[in-house]
């Protein structure tokens, strides 16, 4: 195209430290962007994934049997005692809860305030919510002595007109992570369906290739299932401006959601009058801290799929970057918080405070928040350096680091607190049993087996949503900004 | 009754209270055949018909069930007069009476269908209703599945049972016969033994000698007497290794006088003083204004040396006291002199007849005699002891043993063995135990709850020992064996040799009453006779070994008893072990640490127990305690771990096996070896320091005096604006939540406590508490609702200046308590603690389910069937008094509780469908455990939260009897006069725990909490506490060595003032905090 014909001069001169780098590279027509993702679903999984799914559907069995111990014969099983009546399953549920954030944050907030680069990682970040949810959910259902009848729990009618308590956080978390939970479904399966129609319609396509009558019975049963859930989608203009609308509303409720139940599991303990528990700075401090673990598991997880699935040109590394610097920036506000409970403690006058902050750094638990520190201060940190926020191994062991420290936050909080309280006769010490460790270490196997199903059978990627953030796409430039050299018309 | 005799079970309610008009259809098996009754059948005959049915039916289904005692036993109570008739469900006390070595303990036991299942003191015998640990627990050892349940001869079962063992019996006679047994002060058995005469010799064995309290006094009198303290009426007492609130006997009743000095309640009270020599630290030292530690050994020298400084001349040993030492012990002795006649001495069972007799020589010089002190003429003591059977064994052709178990608790010196093989009849307690013998035959040994017998109490006053139910397991008594000697043709039962001794006016009033009026031993005046005392030097260096009974397990003759192997230790807090205590500079020198397995050596035998550094013992010795190491088949003394925590050890070592009969109690000349093993030890309170908390709240009386309001010039509470709470306190919101009837409540005097457990096993018994094993209580769950926080502080000691620092590598930063130098000569502080009641309670609003919640009473409820276990109540309560079932610890034997056979088993669900009464326990051990359960109570299953109730039970029952007595009138508010008392309360030998309701005036815990030593522990929290606790004083002597101006607690709370002048607390410093 010659310059008569080319870009507006402003265009042309601006700075090249100025121009955006695109959400999506080389100019990709956006049918090779379907290809892609569809692709991934559509074709046979690699090796590597069989035996990743065999690997954690074997851990989610040792988790169900884990469970099935311990209801059969009691908490006991578990590291519990007197004074630490709350252990591991308190800090997997928090853990859990926490990295579930990141997905609604991303899809629902992110969406409202137009960051458009949200749209290649928000269906796999929302996927995970869903699981990390799960898992979560199973740690307050099994935690309680009496786990038949932890349906008390819930506002059900009943001839002895009992109702639970509504005075008591427990509670306040049935409802914030139930309502979460079915929020974040809802918002992410909406998402799904015009995605699924276009797997469904690509599914009849290639009907024709099937060659044997095996390949051809599955493929009626996917159209029929993939079918079955785009709920008659046909892209038309009525559904879209439903679709949009939608959205934003599901969008608008999403967000409250995701500050309200973080706050709320953080009233677990700030509501009670435990050192170390009892502090006003919780909520936002929980808040911040969901979001920081929340897109160190979306890193983590992203990572090695783009790789895997040769996503590099969808999942930028400006996508990376740009999530480094959500995790710089919440991981400031974590070690902000650190700091100022430290401030507090010692400022209030109280000497338990104090003694409960001091036993926290120099106590018998000193390596659980030490361990703490390094990784949820320290490493942030690191992204101030630009070589840091655009190296993907390097993000990739940092988002694991994140995690780890994150787990480490909540294991300080929980089992530090109560192992030495008001008075020193009932002080104790906590040690998980093997019982704790590998029902944990179960429910990444329950995590994977769900992730893995998902990369297997949905498009992990929002397809409509990135064909609209193509520089193609763009409608106020010719052939919606395609280049003619570099490619990118259709 | 004539048939009632032959039958071994409880026909009927009327059997029992000895209503002639049910022998008609007693001898029936089943009566249900209404109609073949008499015509004036009434609604009350179908009630005791129906009451038969039910226990015949209890009493098949459990094989062991519910069986009344053949004979007429006379209930007692204030309401019921003998011979009154039963109300079915109301449980029945009867006046019994617990034998021990010297005396006797007066009991009310109570009786639930027939059930003994807890027992109380006897208040109209001994004044008081304490008692002290063992005869709570002694309520177990009566259901104890591991007793013996056969007759055998030979080590087979005998068909005719007690039939053909008396038949046996009867064979054995005119050989020559040795008889040992244990001791015991029952005149029945005097009189029996008279009656046997000289066709055999008797011996008596206890592993503890007490005797020396009679030897020391012969010694200095010349006459058979025995002292009779009565510290209630001395100002000064100095305690010569005298445990007289622990092990020795009789500490219910010293602890109860010594408490009276100790509860001050104005500034103008006056408050006792004592001071304590002793070498390992026990509840008296821990409860000592000046306690001087020193070699065991050392004591005579210290006893010598306060003679002389009251006048006398005596040989101190060299080099057996420091200058320290001697300065402490002079101005002791200046003490007792300004207390002449109000003052006091005792000596303890473990020293020598030299110490008692210098005790007595002193109390003399002081004018103690006839004032603080009473002698009392007693029986001399004619039999031979154990050592002197196993020498004279060689001139007997049989020992006919009456429950002693020689090869356990012999001593290295007796041959128990030879004993055994001699052993041709023995009363057994355990089916197999360390002197079971393949020969000759064996009877179970009853319990006292189950047989007819005899006592005097510790001043001579005859008590019956009434059986509440049937011989379980149709087991004999002493006297039975006895009498069959003393006339083997006609044999008398126990219950008529009992009546024949008693030989009084009114047999029924006599076991209504459980005493005999004015039968105590004759108080007699007293002169020296005898001022020649050999001193013997003391160890000079090296290690000693210091035996001594334990509190839990006495001699361990309670080693098999649940309640009592979880008992912590009110010293060490161990449960389930005994230890080799040795003081900090001890094991730095030998290389030990806490919870290596060490061999002690004395003379040529050697054991292998685990060290204890302890705080405040003596340095060069080693406390070495009796009780544990018990091999046989004893389930619960000796059990063994299966599945996950098979590693654990557990029953202790046996002391017996270095103890020599020439050194009962102080052994010269031992050693100790790190063997660089380790024991797991499970403690129920790791920690030692309060870390400078105000939790107990002490002062000294000078203080006091001078600022009687110093409990509200500690704590937070103290420093804090009151801006008022943050919620509104839920019945000043609503006040008609509030009963203006019932408001209940504590109050814990913390200058009486002694910390002596009572408390914590009543409740246990009162309140089906279960016992979780070794494994449990070291994980931290154990269930006792009540428990004694123990506490050291230090003279020097700032737990600030290094509050929360990693100290060590350890697990749980306690490892290195034991090496710091605080620990020496710490102060003692106990605090019983069980649910405060909040009224602001913090559990109640985080429980999710509405499972605990606030009464109208001001009770703190727990809905047991409403909990779901989320367990945020413990994590919120401040207290960390709430007690979680983790496992079913009810229905699963605690050796295995994590197993899951039961679980995999085909059967499971069959077995859950039809019985929800399944347990994995073995049946006998099963159906024996719910026979001593409270019905009164909830036996909770696992996943539930309990915690103390205020013994909830009882108020209800009372309040319950209250109004059926008002009738149509209004007088229903439960008064002190009503006699309510908690478990706990009741049983408090030192009467430091008071209970009752605020909305009676004047009403004792009204009196009490006006004390202006009450205070309300984290008063800051704004929980308001209904329990609430009343300071300790101690009372220093400003002229000793080792003076304090304020208890050392109140220097740790308060560092800057450590070393201050005596000004209190008036210029109060925030710096503190």
């Amino acid at each position: 195209m010659s310059e008569a014909t080319g870009q507006p001069q402003v265009e042309t001169s601006t700075p090249k430290e100025l121009v955006r780098e695109p959400l999506v590279l080389n100019n990709r027509p956006l049918g090779w962007i379907t290809d892609q993702v569809a692709g991934i679903v559509e074709g046979d999984m690699p090796k590597w994934w069989n035996i990743a799914f065999g690997v954690s559907f074997l851990l989610m069995l040792m988790c169900f049997g884990y469970i099935g111990y311990l209801i059969t014969t009691g908490v006991g099983v578990w590291g519990l005692n007197h004074p630490v009546a709350w252990g591991w399953a308190i800090v997997n549920f928090v853990f859990w809860i926490g990295i579930g954030h990141a997905g609604t944050l991303i899809s629902a907030i992110l969406f409202l305030l137009r960051q458009k680069w949200r749209t290649s990682i928000n269906r796999t970040a929302e996927a995970m919510t869903i699981f990390a949810v799960i898992c979560a959910g199973i740690f307050p259902g099994i935690h309680v002595g009496r786990i038949w009848l932890a349906w008390w729990l819930f506002p059900l009618p009943n001839a002895n007109d009992i109702w639970p308590q509504f005075r008591s956080p427990l509670l306040w978390d049935v409802f914030a992570v139930s309502t979460y939970f079915t929020v974040s479904l809802l918002f992410w399966y909406m998402g799904l369906i015009p995605d699924l129609a276009t797997i469904r319609d690509r599914l009849r396509k290639n009907a024709g290739k099937c060659k044997t009558g095996l390949d051809k019975m599955i493929n009626r049963l996917k159209q029929f299932l993939y079918g079955l859930f785009s709920m008659g989608w046909i892209g038309s203009n009525r559904h879209w401006r439903n679709y949009e609308k939608a959205y934003l509303l599901l969008a608008g409720l999403s967000t409250p959601l995701v500050l309200s139940v973080h706050s709320i599991v953080s009233f677990d303990f700030a509501v009670s009058q435990l050192p170390g528990w009892h502090t006003t700075i919780f909520p936002p401090y929980f808040v911040a801290g969901a979001i920081f673990s929340g897109f160190g598991m979306v890193l983590t997880l992203m990572i090695p799929m783009r790789t895997i699935f040769n996503l590099e040109e969808i999942i930028t590394v400006r996508h990376l970057e740009l999530m480094c610097k959500v995790i710089m920036a919440t991981g400031t506000i974590v070690g902000y918080a650190y700091g100022m409970e430290f401030f507090i403690a010692w400022y209030g006058g109280n000497p338990y405070e104090l003694y409960a902050f001091k036993n926290r750094a120099f106590g018998p638990y000193w390596w659980s928040y030490w361990i703490m520190i390094s990784c949820n201060v320290i490493s942030p940190q690191l992204f101030w350096f630009k070589w840091c926020r655009t190296t993907p191994w390097f993000i990739f062991v940092v988002s694991i680091f994140v995690n780890i420290g994150m787990w480490f936050e909540r294991f300080v909080i929980v089992v530090t607190s109560l192992h030495r309280d008001y008075l020193p006769s009932s002080w104790g010490y906590y040690s998980p049993t093997q019982v704790d460790i590998l029902t944990f270490v179960g429910t990444f196997g329950l995590f994977m087996v769900l992730f893995l199903l998902f990369i297997r059978y949905l498009p992990t990627i929002t397809i409509f949503e990135v064909k609209a953030v193509t520089p193609q796409a763009d409608p106020h430039k010719v052939e919606g900004g395609a280049d003619k050299v570099k490619g990118g018309a259709h | 009754m004539g048939n009632a005799a032959e039958t071994q079970y409880w026909r009927s309610i009327g059997e029992s209270v000895g209503e002639m008009e049910h022998a008609d259809w007693a001898d029936r098996e089943f009566p249900e055949g209404a109609q073949e009754l008499s015509d004036d059948f009434s609604r009350r005959d179908f009630l005791k018909l129906m009451g038969a049915s039910a226990g015949l039916a209890g009493a098949g289904m459990l094989g062991v069930g519910c069986r009344r005692p053949e004979e007429i036993i006379v209930p007692f109570g204030t309401e019921q007069k003998p011979g009154q008739d039963y109300v079915h469900g109301v449980p029945m006390q009867f006046a019994t009476a617990m034998p021990t070595r010297t005396g006797a303990t007066p009991l009310l036991a109570v009786s639930n269908e027939g059930r003994p299942t807890k027992v109380e003191g006897n208040a109209k015998v001994s004044g008081r209703s304490a008692t002290d640990i063992f005869a709570q627990a002694s309520v177990l050892n009566l259901y104890d599945p591991d007793r013996a349940r056969v007759f055998t001869l030979n080590d087979s079962p005998m068909s005719g049972g007690k039939v053909d063992a008396i038949k046996k019996l009867k064979e054995l006679i005119g050989k020559k016969t040795a008889i040992l047994m244990p001791a015991s002060t029952s005149p029945s058995r005097a009189r029996l033994i008279e009656a046997i005469g000289d066709q055999a010799t008797f011996y008596v064995h206890e592993a503890a000698d007490f005797g020396v309290h009679a030897r020391g006094a012969k010694a200095a009198f010349g006459q058979d007497v025995t002292p009779y303290w009565h510290l209630d009426k001395a100002e000064v007492i100095l305690s010569l290794d005298c445990d007289f609130l622990g092990t020795e006997e009789d500490s219910a009743r010293f602890s109860g006088d010594f408490a009276q000095g100790r509860k001050v309640a104005k500034q103008t009270d006056g408050m006792n003083r004592l001071y304590s020599v002793e070498a390992i630290l026990t509840q008296t030292g821990a409860n000592a204004d000046h306690r001087l530690r020193t070699r065991a050994s050392a004591i005579p020298a210290a006893a010598a040396f306060i003679a002389n400084a009251l006048g006398k001349s005596y040989t101190v040993p060299k080099g057996s006291l420091s200058e320290k030492q001697e300065k402490w012990l002079t101005a002791a002795a200046a003490d007792l002199e300004a207390h002449k006649g109000k003052s006091l001495v005792v000596a303890g069972y473990r020293q020598p007849e030299a110490v008692h007799h210098l005790a007595h020589l002193i109390n003399d010089a002081l004018g103690n005699n006839g004032e603080t002190v009473t002698f009392l003429k007693t029986p001399a003591n004619e039999f031979g002891s154990l050592a002197d059977l196993a020498s004279d064994l060689g001139k007997f052709d049989q020992v006919i043993n009456l429950g002693c178990n020689p090869v356990y608790d012999g001593g290295t010196d007796v041959d128990g063995k030879a004993i055994v093989e001699k052993t041709t009849f023995r009363l057994v307690d355990y089916t197999e135990d360390e002197s079971h013998g393949k020969t000759g035959v064996c009877a179970p040994r009853a319990h006292y709850l189950e047989s007819w017998g005899d006592a005097r109490t510790s001043d001579g006053t005859i008590v019956p020992v009434q059986p509440l139910i049937a011989p379980l397991f149709g087991a004999m008594s002493e006297l039975e064996v006895l009498a069959v000697l003393a006339d083997s043709e006609s044999p008398r039962t126990a219950h008529e040799v009992v009546q024949a001794t008693f030989d009084g006016e009114n047999w029924e009033r006599y076991l209504h009453d459980g005493f005999k009026q004015d039968s105590g031993y004759q108080a007699v005046s007293v002169s020296i006779a005898n001022t020649e005392v050999t001193v013997s030097p003391a160890q000079a260096d090296g290690l000693e070994a210091v035996f001594t009974l334990d509190y839990s397990v006495g001699d361990g003759s309670y080693a098999n008893n649940g309640w009592c192997q979880e008992l912590p230790d009110p010293i060490t807090k161990i449960t389930w072990d005994n230890v080799l205590m040795v003081s900090r500079q001890t094991a730095e020198q030998t290389g030990l640490e806490n919870g290596k397995l060490a061999t002690l050596t004395v003379g040529q035998h050697t054991v292998k127990g685990a060290v204890w550094v302890q705080p405040g013992q003596a340095e060069g010795t080693v406390g070495v305690t009796l009780g544990y190491g018990r091999s046989g088949k004893l389930r619960i003394a000796n059990f063994e771990y299966q599945g996950q925590a098979k590693d654990i050890q557990v029953g202790g070592y046996n002391a017996y096996a270095v103890r020599g009969s020439s050194a009962v109690n102080v052994a010269q000349n031992a050693s100790l070896d790190n063997t660089g093993e380790d024991y797991p030890l499970s403690s129920t309170q790791e920690h030692w320091s309060m870390e400078g908390r105000p939790i107990v709240r002490e002062a000294t009386l000078t203080e006091f005096k001078k600022d009687a309001d110093f409990v509200n010039h500690m704590g937070l509470g103290a420093h804090a604006r009151n801006e008022g709470p943050i919620y509104q306190h839920p019945y000043k919101e609503r006040p008609r939540l509030a009963s203006d009837m019932h408001q209940w409540a504590m109050s814990i005097d913390l200058s009486a406590c002694t910390g002596c457990n009572a408390c914590v096993i009543a409740c246990q018994s009162e309140n089906n508490i279960p016992i979780v094993g070794k494994d449990q209580v070291a994980k931290g769950r154990e269930m006792h609702w009540l428990r004694i926080d123990r506490y050291y502080t230090g003279r020097d000691h700032n737990p600030k200046a290094s509050a929360g620092l990693i100290k060590d590598e350890g697990q749980n930063g306690d490892d290195v308590q034991h090496t710091e130098t605080w620990i020496d000569d710490p102060q003692v502080v106990n605090q019983p603690m069980a649910c405060q009641h909040c009224e602001n309670a913090p559990c109640e609003s985080v429980c999710p389910v509405n499972a605990t919640v606030h009464d109208d009473e001001g009770l703190n409820v727990m809905v047991y069937n409403r909990c779901v276990g989320t367990r945020y109540c413990s994590n919120n309560c401040a207290w960390k008094v709430r007690r979680f079932n983790f496992f079913d610890y009810n229905k699963r034997p605690i050796n295995d509780l994590y197993g899951s056979s039961s679980m995999l088993k085909p059967s499971i669900l069959t077995d859950w469908l039809t019985s929800r009464e399944k347990s994995n326990r073995r049946e006998d051990e099963w159906d024996l455990v719910k026979l001593a359960k409270n019905p009164d109570v909830s036996v909770r299953m696992r996943g539930v939260m309990e915690k103390c109730t205020y013994c909830v039970q009882r108020i209800e029952s009372t309040k319950i009897l209250k109004k059926a007595a008002a009738g149509a009138g209004d007088d229903v508010q439960v008064v002190d006069k009503d006699g309510l008392q908690t478990a706990c309360q009741q049983v408090c030998p030192a009467q430091a725990i008071s209970f009752g309701n605020l909305q009676e005036e004047g009403s004792e815990i009204n009196r009490e909490k006006a004390n202006p030593r009450n205070y309300e522990t984290l008063d800051f929290l704004d929980n308001r506490t209904r329990t609430t606790y009343l300071a300790k004083l101690r009372n220093p002597n400003k002229a000793m060595p080792d003076a304090y101006q304020k208890p050392f607690s109140t220097t740790e709370y308060h560092p800057e003032d450590a070393h201050g002048d005596d000004r209190g607390h008036d210029d109060h410093k925030e710096g503190g905090h």
